[in-house]
């Protein structure tokens, strides 16, 4: 029935291997970070020292960016329009999904080609034309100026992650939700969804980041605190002194705004891991 | 009360696709009704269109003379049992019980009743905390039956429900299912490609192939007097042997024997003169005795002992007799006819053995359309 084959222990020489390369690129990929964390800790005056470890530790960066009225302003933009971004992308994208996997209509797999046509378009190319549109419509410089393409360009993505969800899971649960009583709303909400979960959730994270971490759309189409944000926010950081370079609270800002997408991902990895659909059927 | 009751339903998929072909009959009130057939017959798909999942293109579906038209899965109170179980994985056992009665909005005193009484009825009480991925095949299966008891529905409908146990199990929750529809005397339709189950579950069993259904009967009827070849080759296990035979005034001929017709015997056959597709039952091959003369006589190819009986192959000998057209294809695949005799014969492979058989014991099919041949009284 259930349990895994037992897998035989790989030798020493492949084992070591592969935890050398681990290593090896934990380190490449996290040495930027340290650099950034090391850097945010750093008094103003160590800088410029060129030492990973700081001599002494300072939080006077991070009080200055707090300090800085746009700064948390650009927070509450950012986490704002990520989230309602998020939520519109991956409701839409599900219900998408499931119209795909689940019903009969021409055009099925056109709708996916056109999704990924959308994908392939360079967001660059959007971008002029989207700042004229905004100003005549009176989205520029607002939420849902920002909302509406990250929700556009983000669905393609959100649709396919979770089609591809969809379509591993036993369609005889839903029908046995509709002969048990259950609505087709009923039988998607109660038998598909719960299953489908890991994938929702993997989709939203990546629609989240991608609305987190983008500085294209929110610098060209955002002018003031009402809508700017985080990424847009740091450019705008100056030192104290025309002399100065503002590095050491970029540094900390930049920190601060990885924590979230950290935690973020930390929190939901169980749930995108989790295989959650064993004993569904025969097994 | 609930009787269902099918007319010219058909089932045409967008790809043209004919899965159900004009079927017409009906369930009566209490009744096991068994749908029997080789895989890709139709079967599900007609369960499907009972309960509501797929509507059909053709005929019409009614539940005690009212039409099903239009009527969805979850108003036609009707429960089924999935090939897979489709147990919610989320779920507990207790949860996957009560649902359906949550759906149905039950107070949950009541919910609470329900499913400890389904769970008492069903032994699977221990369960109730578990998910079903913590179950065995069995207990899963009877998750399964639990899910459709606990509502109480009008019909049962069940899509292979034994299919995924083993051999022991199935034997054992067959009789186990006999006694709890007996018990609740729900109509219940049931889905099968093994003839062992349909024969021994149903009270009546309509045989489909091709999305057609070939006849419909008591699984006494079916294995006295099947309508055509498929039928007769499908019910009974070992399966029936066909042999080519000629129809002449007053004899028999088959390939190891000449069998005189008097004009009473010959009357009561009926049929034209000519080549006949014969079909015997392994179990009316006998061994000779002092009353019983043999017949014809043939080399044993292969013996398969057994215990309680013994399935002996055997070698007719070259025949001169034509293969008519719809026996060529069906006797491909396993050219010997077998015998099954007294496991007490001692019988070895190679030896000669002499054969008996009665006249009665003979099915005579059209040589071209493989109907059976209509006996006169």
């Amino acid at each position: 029935m259930s349990g895994r084959p037992r897998i035989a222990r790989p030798p020493l020489t492949e084992w070591l291997f592969w935890r050398f390369t681990v290593v090896v690129v934990v380190c490449y990929a996290l040495l930027p970070v340290a650099w950034l964390l090391s850097l945010s800790l750093k008094p103003a005056g160590d800088l410029a020292d060129g030492r990973l470890f700081p001599r002494t530790l300072s939080l006077e960066h991070y009080a200055a960016v707090f300090h800085d009225p746009q700064f948390p302003a650009a927070l509450v933009n950012s986490l704002g329009i990520g989230l309602i971004a998020t939520l519109i992308s991956v409701a839409i994208a599900t219900l998408a999904a499931y119209a795909i996997v689940r019903l009969r209509f021409p055009g099925r797999r056109l709708v996916l080609v056109a999704a990924l046509a959308v994908a392939m378009f360079p967001p660059i190319a959007i971008v002029g034309p989207l700042f004229d549109l905004w100003r005549g419509l009176g989205l520029f410089d607002t939420w849902a100026g920002l909302i509406i393409p990250y929700m556009t360009l983000t669905l393609p993505l959100a649709i396919w992650t979770i089609t591809a969800f969809f379509r591993a899971l036993p369609w005889e649960l839903e029908r046995a939700a509709r002969v048990d009583g259950a609505t087709r709303l009923g039988a998607f909400r109660l038998a598909l969804l719960p299953l489908a979960a890991p994938g929702v959730f993997a989709s939203a994270i990546l629609v989240f980041i991608f609305a987190w971490n983008d500085f294209l759309f929110a610098a060209c189409l955002t002018s003031t605190g009402a809508s700017r944000t985080v990424p847009v926010a740091i450019t705008f950081f100056t030192g104290s002194s025309r002399f100065e370079q503002p590095i050491g609270a970029i540094a900390a800002a930049s920190v601060v705004v990885t924590i979230p997408v950290v935690l973020l991902i930390l929190l939901f990895q169980r749930r995108i891991v989790a295989g959650l659909t064993g004993g569904a059927v025969k097994g | 009360m609930a009787e269902i009751t099918l007319e010219r339903v058909s089932k045409q998929f967008a790809d043209g696709a004919t899965a159900v072909r004009e079927a017409t009959f009906t369930v009566h009130d209490g009744e096991r009704f068994i749908l029997v057939g080789p895989s890709g017959c139709g079967k599900s798909t007609l369960l499907n269109l009972i309960v509501g999942l797929e509507e059909p293109t053709g005929g019409e579906i009614r539940l005690d003379g009212r039409s099903l038209r239009g009527v969805d899965p979850k108003d036609r109170d009707m429960a089924m049992v999935f090939q897979s179980y489709a147990l919610y994985p989320h779920l507990s056992v207790g949860e996957n019980l009560a649902f359906p009665l949550k759906l149905a909005g039950l107070p949950a005193p009541e919910i609470a009743a329900r499913v400890a009484e389904t769970a008492r009825l069903l032994v699977i009480t221990d369960l109730l905390g578990r998910k079903p991925a913590n179950l065995s095949g069995g207990q899963r299966q009877r998750v399964a039956m639990g899910r459709a008891i606990v509502r109480r529905p009008k019909v049962f409908l069940l899509d292979e429900p034994l299919s995924n146990l083993d051999a022991q199990l199935r034997t054992l929750m067959r009789a186990e299912l006999i006694r709890l529809q007996q018990r609740l005397g729900t109509t219940t339709l049931y889905v099968t490609h093994d003839q062992t189950e349909a024969m021994t579950l149903g009270d009546r069993v309509a045989i489909m192939r091709g999305g057609a259904i070939e006849q419909i009967g008591t699984p006494r009827e079916l294995y006295h007097r099947p309508a055509n070849l498929f039928v007769a080759g499908f019910i009974g296990a070992p399966a029936m042997n066909f042999l080519p035979g000629r129809l002449t005034a007053d004899r028999l001929v088959l390939p190891m024997a000449e069998l005189p017709l008097d004009s009473a015997q010959r009357a009561r056959i009926g049929g034209a003169n000519g080549p006949v597709i014969v079909g015997l039952r392994p179990e009316q091959l006998e061994l000779p005795s002092s009353d019983r003369a043999a017949v014809f006589d043939c080399t044993v190819d292969l013996v398969e002992w057994l215990g309680a009986e013994v399935f002996v192959h055997l070698d007719l000998g070259p025949s001169t007799l034509a293969l008519p057209p719809a026996l060529a294809q069906l006797t491909a695949d396993r050219p010997r006819p077998i015998a099954r005799l007294d496991p007490a014969a001692a019988v070895t492979a190679g030896q000669r053995l002499s054969l008996t058989f009665e006249l009665s014991a003979l099915h005579l099919f059209h040589p071209d359309t493989g109907a059976r041949l209509p006996e006169r009284a």
